[in-house]
């Protein structure tokens, strides 16, 4: 059984095996799962927690969204800044949110970077006597880096509680897979190839599995005739050029996630050092040249085409 | 004008070598192998002469419409929810792809003057999904 809907601004879909009434209600609850979460975590939607928190500079401590943030300050930790929700103010400079692209100064731009750094911005403390998240005067997060990653790792979550066992997620390219297809094959996932549309690399895997690719070609504003894509360098403020697409393969979406968005942001040399460093599955076709793959990817990424 | 420039303009030798490509391949759809229906997961669609058109749609685009820049002009290729799928418009003479109607895959569909062939994948394209 499968199912699609747009949301969080893409295509979801979600496949289902098993009995007709548990894939059903199974589909429903990764939905419902994935809804909360943009709810919750939209840049968009005014009465989302992330909106409070970008207009009244500071909420409560709880539930989900807490956790949301406290993933999003690992990751920040974790990729020695590379993913770092506060770029937003820079993705504002160059027209991102009102799709009216444009080059901002370099005044501009340092103002920008001035506001920028999770360390510097965001604050999980006590206020009155209640755990509170702050966020400093001036300053802006986009969670779009890691919503997805979270969302379908909570709609893998309610669809095992409702029972089923086996499930295939796609939220607009990061995919979810997890369980046995009846007929005993194994997943198998094509790399898209932006510059032909065609099949970069192949993916096959018996086990869960979390697939991530951050590329340059499906979120951008055109600037002078120049694709500007929404990954961004924090040391310039200028948009991350080194590669078409970075495809990340990990045990949980959320990983998958950040660490596409952290590596698609690095120069090469950091790039293939931090992928050795933490042992990350990763393909990467850079903006010229031909795709390479780290020293974990290997056993991933199948019929490389170069 | 006269009439040996007709012909100059209107057919020469790479358009005969054109269509007899394009029969060929129609032909060579008409008769293709099946591909068992839970091993279809996957759509090429190319444009003779021009191998940089050449799309890949792993599952049925979301809109149900793709459109396709043949020789002539645009073609519309839609899919309809049960996985089937036809040219719905086309700038070709005849229109003998439109009255070609719903395919349900396999084999496909061509247009033959605007060059535009839509073909399922089987087994080696299969793919429970694609990451971009």
């Amino acid at each position: 059984m499968v199912e699609s809907r747009m949301m969080m601004d893409t295509l979801v879909s979600i496949k289902a095996w098993g009995p007709p009434e548990i894939a059903e209600s199974a589909i429903n609850a990764g939905f419902q799962a994935m809804e909360n979460v943009d709810r919750m975590a939209s840049f968009y939607r005014p009465d989302s927690a992330l909106s409070m928190l970008n207009h009244d500079r500071r909420v409560c401590r709880a539930g989900s969204f807490s956790t949301l943030m406290e993933n999003s300050e690992a990751a920040f930790k974790a990729t020695g800044g590379f993913f770092d929700p506060t770029f937003s103010t820079i993705a504002r400079a160059w027209g991102f949110y009102d799709g009216n692209g444009r080059q901002p100064s370099s005044e501009e731009l340092r103002e920008c970077l001035s506001r920028c750094g999770w360390d510097r911005q965001i604050r999980f403390e006590n206020f009155e006597g209640e755990e509170v998240v702050s966020l400093a005067s001036g300053a802006s997060i986009d969670l779009g880096g890691i919503a997805g990653g979270f969302a379908i790792q909570e709609a893998a979550s309610a669809m095992r509680d409702k029972g089923c066992s086996t499930f295939f997620i796609d939220d607009g390219g990061d995919l979810w897979m997890e369980g046995k297809k009846p007929d005993g094959s194994i997943w198998k996932v094509a790399v898209r190839d932006p510059r032909d549309n065609g099949i970069l690399a192949e993916i096959v895997s018996a086990a869960p599995v979390a697939i991530s690719t951050s590329g340059d070609y499906e979120r951008f504003v055109m600037v002078d005739g120049r694709r500007i894509n929404h990954i961004f360098d924090l040391l310039s403020g200028r948009p991350a050029e080194c590669y078409r697409s970075v495809t990340v393969v990990s045990n949980t979406p959320l990983s998958s996630d950040i660490w596409s968005t952290a590596l698609f942001s690095m120069d090469p040399a950091t790039a293939r050092s931090t992928s050795v460093r933490e042992n990350l599955a990763a393909l990467f076709l850079p903006a010229s040249g031909p795709a390479w793959i780290s020293e974990a990817g290997r056993v991933w990424f199948r019929k490389l085409k170069q | 004008m006269e009439e040996g420039d007709l012909g100059r303009r209107f057919f020469t030798f790479a358009d005969g070598i054109l269509i007899a490509i394009l029969v060929v391949i129609g032909i060579a759809l008409c008769f293709r192998e099946s591909i068992p229906s839970e091993k279809l997961n996957g759509y090429r669609i190319s444009v003779v002469g021009h191998p940089e058109r050449e799309l890949f749609l792993i599952n049925r685009p979301p809109s149900g419409l793709v459109s396709v820049a043949g020789i002539l002009g645009n073609s519309i290729v839609e899919w309809d929810a049960q996985g089937r799928f036809r040219i719905a418009s086309s700038p070709c003479p005849n229109k003998l792809c439109i009255q070609m109607g719903w395919v349900s895959p396999p084999p496909g569909v061509c247009c033959i003057p605007n060059g535009v062939v839509v073909e399922c994948q089987g087994s080696d394209w299969y793919f429970d999904g694609e990451t971009k």
